[in-house]
Order: structure tokens, then sequence, then C-alpha cells
């Protein structure tokens, strides 16, 4: 009985023309039941062969034309980075996504992107107060400058809401000693993407086991370090895009398909400028529905000779509670 | 059918235009993701033909895999071929919409058949043509009511001619579990035509 299930659970091999294994050839010599269920297996596969009818084939241009409008303006040649961000930050993204942003930096000018909310004022360009956030209407650009590598900007005052923040201290010991935040589950990831001076493609792997989506409370500073993940020449810019969650589908290892197959392509990346040795990328947001407010900073380290020696990537949720603990309304 | 060009990661550009075309259209270049698009769209289309009810909603398919694809390019790492990428991703979104289609279950005979008409010599060719043509509506009527993952692996194997090993790729299985669910789904299509077999001893 339990030979003659294994063996019809091998039939699918024989009708592939793969030559049975012995213990199945044997099988069937001996089982006339077995062989007669794949001679009927061979005829319904022909049936199936014949039953097969030719599809009528769409006009390609009225499919292209369907596909092209929809394509990205602008790719990044580089790999990805990749760091979870929280489901407030998705929904953020995507209230700025229905909003256009007037002085949106990077992007499309027909599809307002939701990068507009991760865009931090250059290195070097002067720091612009920030609006309270209104329902409605876009947010403008904000930088910090209260934490490590900030000298090169000039200090400016700031809205009284942020001066009453406690600083957000982004130096390599203070993120290693800083708590993951416990925030809710994640439900997409936010791509960085390291571009070097050399315009080098950077194989990195950023803590892949931050990808795991609902498994972790929050997201840790990460810190890489490996020499083989990190770009040879200094991280120039970095590009950041939103990708959607795809915890629910993981990669297949080997099978040539990336974690992000299937799902809806990023956004055109934002890409900011780096400053070596300084926290060049620092965006601030806010969820106006539940008040929760992000922070993303990333901060790379070079050498002397301009080798890049770690990549710090902080992201810090943090809920409307404490921000009204804080005094901030 | 269609024989699908392995794309090896280490294979030069030079030999492959295909390999070629899908680094410039990682970089941004739309022109070679255009003649990516079609190379591939027929495949595409009747893989989705295959999943999804009706021609429509293939079409739309095609397109979102395609979207979707020229998104997600920078995650293509060549180890398999283009086209079992793509195809890979336009049967992940059919099967989606085939759930969501749940209430009004998939045939396989809506979707528009083409090829040339066939001219009966007499009345004997006559009657025997629409015996078989009848005889393949009644198959295909079969087929659309297995459920999503044994019908999926029956079209992909006997109406698009692809072998186990490339579904297995297609479907992200092992090659055991789409024998199996061959085996399975034959039984249930048998089932299905009338013509169950005698049972295991």
């Amino acid at each position: 009985m339990s030979t003659c299930r294994q063996a019809r659970a091998q039939l699918g091999r024989c009708l592939e023309n793969h030559p049975p294994q012995a213990w199945l050839s044997e099988h069937l010599r001996r089982c006339p039941a077995c062989a007669a269920e794949l001679a009927r297996l061979r005829e319904e596969a022909d049936r199936l062969y014949t039953a097969a009818a030719p599809l009528s084939l769409p006009d390609a241009e009225r499919l292209w034309a369907g596909i092209a409008p929809r394509l990205p303006r602008r790719r990044s040649l580089y790999r990805l980075l990749l760091v979870p961000c929280a489901p407030a930050v998705l929904a953020l993204l995507l209230w700025h996504a229905r909003t256009p942003a007037p002085n949106q930096q990077v992007g499309h000018v027909s599809h307002p992107s939701p990068r507009a909310a991760w865009a931090p004022a250059p290195p070097h360009a002067p720091e612009t107060p920030v609006p309270a956030a209104v329902p409605g209407e876009p947010r403008a650009p904000r930088s910090t400058t209260a934490a490590a590598g900030g000298a090169h900007r000039t200090a400016t005052p700031r809205p009284s809401r942020r001066r009453q923040a406690p600083a957000v201290r982004s130096t390599p010991r203070a993120i290693a000693r800083r708590p993951a935040p416990q925030s809710e589950p994640r439900a997409g990831r936010v791509a960085l993407t390291a571009r070097t001076t050399g315009e080098q493609e950077s194989a990195v792997t950023l803590a892949p086991e931050r990808h795991d989506g609902a498994a972790a409370p929050g997201l840790a500073p990460a810190r890489v370090t490996e020499s083989q993940s990190l770009p040879a020449e200094p991280v120039a810019a970095v590009v950041v895009a939103v990708l959607p969650s795809t915890s629910a589908h993981p990669a297949t290892p080997g099978s040539g398909f990336s974690g992000s197959a299937g799902y809806p392509p990023p956004e055109p990346a934002s890409i900011y400028p780096a400053v070596p040795g300084s926290s060049f990328l620092r965006a601030e947001m806010e969820d106006p529905v539940s008040g929760t407010t992000s922070h993303l900073t990333v901060t790379c380290e070079t050498d002397e000779s301009g080798r890049t020696r770690a990549v710090m990537i902080d992201y810090q949720v943090r809920p409307a509670a404490a921000r009204e603990a804080a005094g901030e309304t | 059918m269609m024989e699908m060009a392995r794309a090896h990661p280490l294979d030069a550009t030079a030999l492959d235009p295909e390999v070629e075309l899908v680094a410039r259209a990682r970089a941004g270049d739309r022109d070679a993701f255009e003649q990516l698009f079609r190379r591939h769209y027929r495949q595409v289309y009747a893989v989705a033909c295959r999943v999804l009810p009706n021609a429509t909603e293939a079409e739309d398919v095609v397109q979102d895999a395609f979207v979707r694809a020229y998104g997600a390019l920078g995650g293509f790492r060549g180890e398999a071929a283009f086209s079992t990428w793509v195809c890979r991703i336009a049967i992940n979104i059919a099967l989606r919409r085939a759930r969501r289609l749940r209430a009004q279950p998939a045939s396989l005979t809506e979707v528009p058949e083409g090829g040339p008409a066939q001219e009966p010599a007499d009345a004997a060719d006559l009657e025997c043509l629409v015996e078989q043509r009848a005889e393949a509506h009644a198959v295909r009527q079969a087929v659309s009511g297995l459920p999503d993952k044994h019908r999926v692996v029956i079209a992909l194997r006997y109406f698009e001619g692809y072998s186990c090993d490339e579904i297995a790729r297609l479907l992200g299985c092992s090659v055991g579990t789409v024998w199996s669910r061959l085996f399975h789904a034959h039984r249930k299509l048998r089932a299905r035509l009338g013509s169950a077999g005698k049972e295991a001893p």
C-alpha cells in the first residue's frame, strides 16, 4: 500500500520522460495497478496537450503604452542598503504622496513623492525654520545639527518645539548604547543606496536579519563595519527610496529572485550628498494622524586615506506620548 | 514551446544580448526595457491567461508585472532567465488577483483563442472537428474548476509546455512538489471528466 502511494507520488516524474528510479521501475513492473495508473496519466496528458488552445495575443503597443508612463523616471545603479521602517513612517509617506510638495528637491513633477518627507537640507545649506505641521500642507525640509558632525553648518534659531526636545546623539558610542525603540511592527522598508565618489558599486549587506517584518519590535541602530560590506571609496551620496514590505514573501535562496521581486517598485530615489565623518543624512518626519515622530540619521566614518570604515544607520520612532511628556505639542 | 535562455551571472555580456539589455535597463535605459518587454510579453501574457479568468485581467497583470520588474531590476541577480523572473512576478500577481476574484471562478475558456481556423474538407471531417473541439472545451472547463495550485501546474505544464523544473522555478517550490501537484491535479481532473480509475491496492 505504502509502496503504491510512494510510487504514484513519483509518477509525474515518468510523465516528464525522466528515467524512473530503479525501485519505481521495479514497482511498475510488478504492480499492474500502478502501471495502469501511469498509462491513464499519459492518456490524460495527451488530452490536455490537445486541449491547449492557442491564445490571441494583445497588441504590444497598447500594452506598452500602459506600462511606459508607470515606469519610475530614474533608477539607482547601485545596490541597496535596506533598513526597515515603521508603519507610521509609511503612513506619513503615503500622506505626503497624496499632498504635492512645491519645494520638493528631487523627484517627479507629476507624481508627488513620499520622498518629500525625507528631504533634508544639503550639508552646507543654511537651516530653515520648520513650520508647524498643517494637515493638507507639505512639510518643509529640515535638518538638524545638534549631534555629531554638524560643525560645518551654521547654527540658526529654531522653533521652540525643537529647543525643548532632548538632543538625539548620533555618535557611534551613543548609537551603540541606545536601546531599540519599542515601536509597533514594521510594515515596510526604506532603501538606502551608497554611492561612492568613484561610482563603484558597493556590495553592501546591511543587517539582513532586520528585514523580518513583525518579528522584531523595533529597529536598533545598525553599524556596518565588515570590510567586504563597505565600499572601498568614500560614500559620496546616499539614495533614499521607499520599498514595500517583503516579509510575507521572503526571497528564495538560489532562485535568482530578490526579496523585492513581484512588488511595486520603489519611488525614484532622492539623492543626498554625503559628508564623510558626519551625519550627513538627517531627516525627521511627523505622522499627522498618530503624532509619531521618526528620525533617520546616517553617518559614514572614514580613515585618513578616505576609505570608508563604517556606516551607521540610526532610526528612531518617538510616539506621541513621549513628545507630550517632553512638553512638545 | 519557448525554450528559456539560461543566463548565468558570469556569462559574458557580449554572448547574450539579453544580459546586456537587462544591464542597460537596470541602469535606467527604457528602450532596453521596452525591448525586453517585446521579447517576453507573450510568455508573460500566456502565463497570466492560464491563471486568470479573462483577457482583460491578464493584460493588467502583464502591465503590473513589467512595471514591478522594472522597479525591482536592482535585485535581479541573473541566476535565472529574465523571462522566468518576470513570469514569476506575473504569477504572484495573477494568483493574488485570482484569490480576489474567487467569487467568479477562473474559466480558461473565456480567454480569447487564436490560431488559424481549420476548414473541414467534408462532413466527416467536420464531425470530427466538432467532436475534438467539444472535448477540448470540456477538458479546459474541468481544468478551470481545479484549485489554484493544481490549475496553475496543469496549465503551465500542458498548455504552456513548461517542464517541471521550470514550473518549480516559476512557483518557487521544489520539483517534487510540482510532481506531486501534477499527480493530484490529474486525479481530480479525472474525477471531473468522469473517468475515475481504479483505487490503489
